[in-house]
Formats: structure tokens, C-alpha cells, sequence
């Protein structure tokens, strides 16, 4: 029986804005080693703060809180 | 009027009075005709960039909220992209209070890290804990809504209240790793050194406190309302989830 692992988001502050993008340590959570934003069922995000969660990552990439690609140039 | 949220990143190499002159010419720019009104402001400091910017490896991180018609955003951008000391700048529509993840600038690590580590394995345990009684009776009893209610809050809570420790710890490490480089001002460590003491008894107070919280609860659950926590406790979630359609408004980042 799986069972679908549950939204870190939700669990933490039910429906409302999820992650903030200026919080590095949390959207480590949602990248690959290269850097890559992690698919749902790898994260278990429900679809709304996995959008939210792409759209945090993105802006804090364009901040560079976090790299566009890990492990490349360096 | 809308609460907006600006994250600057200048040049590091300005000093930090160049650096105030600039923001205060930058928010006069929102205060200055109209009812906008500069609400909180956090200096990060300088942090390396993740990648280089105009060269620069490192930058001056500044995150300010404010309120204001939308009229002199447009102003302020033009300002913002006419200034070669602003290596980037983001405006947004803010949507999380201020001072979260507030890496106070040039801390020591040392108590910060042990925080970290203590921080974390309390939550997982106590998550742990909760999910053990709830399957343990779970045939035995009947849902309670309050309770179910009850035990989302106070487990948000206590899993929150863990988790600020440790990005704070972390970030404080982070810092203190470039805190040695050469622009170490007096001022600023001396700021520092407060935002440090402070940093370490919040946590330290927080974290009892989560685990405190979560122990009753996990055995109220398992008095109550184990079985829909065992079975469909996020499927209501998810069944939810299309038919409440709104968009965050925020898609709006020019």
C-alpha cells in the first residue's frame, strides 16, 4: 500500500504561500545535486506549492541564493 | 496600495555608508509623493553570490518591505537600472513577514551549529513518535475533528519552530565562514555579536517547547482520531485542491 507522502508545505501552513524564496535552507530541499528543481513525486508537493516552490526557486536563483546549474564550474 | 518586497544585492565593495546613501535615495523615491511607506528592513550582508554577477563574487544583500501605489515602482526601476552599484535588484508583492530567513551578518558558528544539529532530530522525532500512536490504535477508536484540527496547528507549529533554528544556525555558519575577509567593520560585528546572542536563546527556548507540544498531542491522537489519519487524512487536501481555483496574485515581477 503506498501511500502518497505528504506536502511539506501543507503540513507547515495548510493552503496559504508555501515556500519563500529567500529561504535558502528550505528550497535545498527541492533541487538536485545539480541544481535541478526535484518533479513532484520526487518532493511530494501537492500541484499548488509545487508551483509554488518552482516559482520561489526561480527567483531565488535570479537573486543568487541559489545556482542555475551545481557542480559545473566549479 | 499593495505591501511590495525589494531585495537588493550592491556591490560589496561599497562601503556601508555609500550603501545606506543609496537606499535612502532609493526609498525616497517610494516615500516621497504618495502615501508609500518603507514598513521593515534587513541588511544580510555581504554573502556570496551563487554565481558571479558582473564579475562579482560576492554581493551586499539588502531586503527591504514597503507600501506603495504601483505608480512609483516604475520610477524606482528606472533608478535601480540606471545604477551600476546595484548588481541586481527584485521586486516583488511580498507574501512572508520579514525577518525569516534573516542571515545575521558575520556571527560566530560555533553555537550556532551545535543549535542546528540538536534543532533538527528533535522534530523528526517527535513526528516520528506521533506516527507510532497513530497506527498503533488505530482500529480502536473514532476521528475527532477538533482534535484533527488541533494536532495540524500544533504540529506546524513545532515542526516551524524547529525548522527557523536551523536555516538561522545555518545561515549564521555561512556568514561566519566569510566573516574573516577583509571588510570586517567594527560597527557591524558589534551588531553582529548581539544578533548572535539573541539568535542563540530563541532557538534554544523554541525547541523544548516543540517537543513539548508534540508529545500530548501524539497521544490524543492515538486516543481519537486514528483512522482518518490512517488512510485518507490528505486526500480531502488533494480533492480540494482544483476546485478553489485563485492564483496567488503574485505572478506580477516586472
Amino acid at each position: 500500500m503506498a501511500f502518497r507522502k505528504a506536502c511539506r508545505c501543507c503540513v507547515a501552513g495548510g493552503r496559504k504561500p508555501g515556500v519563500d524564496y529567500k529561504d535558502e535552507r528550505e528550497l535545498d530541499r527541492y533541487i538536485s545535486d545539480r541544481g535541478k528543481i526535484l518533479p513532484r513525486r520526487a518532493t511530494g508537493s501537492c500541484a499548488r506549492h509545487q508551483r509554488a516552490v518552482t516559482a520561489a526557486i526561480k527567483r531565488a536563483r535570479y537573486l543568487a541564493i541559489l545556482p542555475y546549474i551545481r557542480g559545473y564550474h566549479d | 496600495m499593495r505591501d511590495y518586497e525589494i531585495v537588493y544585492i550592491f556591490r560589496s565593495s561599497l562601503t556601508s555608508e555609500e550603501i545606506e546613501a543609496k537606499l535612502e535615495r532609493y526609498h525616497a523615491v517610494i516615500t516621497a509623493d504618495g502615501p508609500g511607506e518603507i514598513t521593515a528592513s534587513v541588511h544580510w550582508g555581504k554573502r556570496q553570490l551563487a554565481y558571479p554577477i558582473k564579475k562579482q563574487p560576492n554581493g551586499y544583500y539588502v531586503v527591504a518591505q514597503f507600501t506603495s501605489e504601483p505608480d512609483p515602482l516604475r520610477e524606482l526601476e528606472r533608478v535601480l537600472k540606471l545604477e551600476d552599484d546595484v548588481l541586481r535588484y527584485l521586486i516583488v508583492i511580498a507574501e512572508h513577514p520579514l525577518p525569516l530567513p534573516d542571515p545575521a551578518p558575520e556571527t560566530p558558528a560555533a553555537p550556532a551549529a551545535e543549535e542546528a544539529e540538536t534543532a533538527e532530530p528533535a522534530a523528526e522525532e517527535a513526528e516520528a513518535e506521533e506516527a507510532e500512536a497513530g497506527e498503533a490504535e488505530a482500529r480502536e477508536a473514532e476521528a475527532g475533528e477538533a482534535d484533527e484540527a488541533a494536532e495540524a496547528a500544533e504540529d506546524a507549529e513545532a515542526e516551524e519552530a524547529a525548522d527557523d533554528a536551523s536555516a538561522e544556525a545555518e545561515a549564521e555558519e555561512a556568514e561566519a565562514e566569510e566573516a574573516d575577509a577583509e571588510e570586517a567593520e567594527a560597527e557591524e560585528t558589534d551588531g553582529a555579536e548581539e544578533a548572535a546572542e539573541e539568535a542563540d536563546e530563541a532557538p534554544s527556548e523554541a525547541e523544548p517547547e516543540a517537543e513539548a507540544e508534540a508529545e500530548p498531542v501524539a497521544e490524543a491522537e492515538a486516543e481519537a482520531d486514528a483512522p482518518a489519519d490512517d488512510a485518507d487524512a490528505e486526500e480531502p487536501a488533494d480533492a480540494e485542491e482544483p476546485a478553489d481555483a485563485e492564483e496567488p496574485a503574485d505572478a506580477k515581477e516586472e
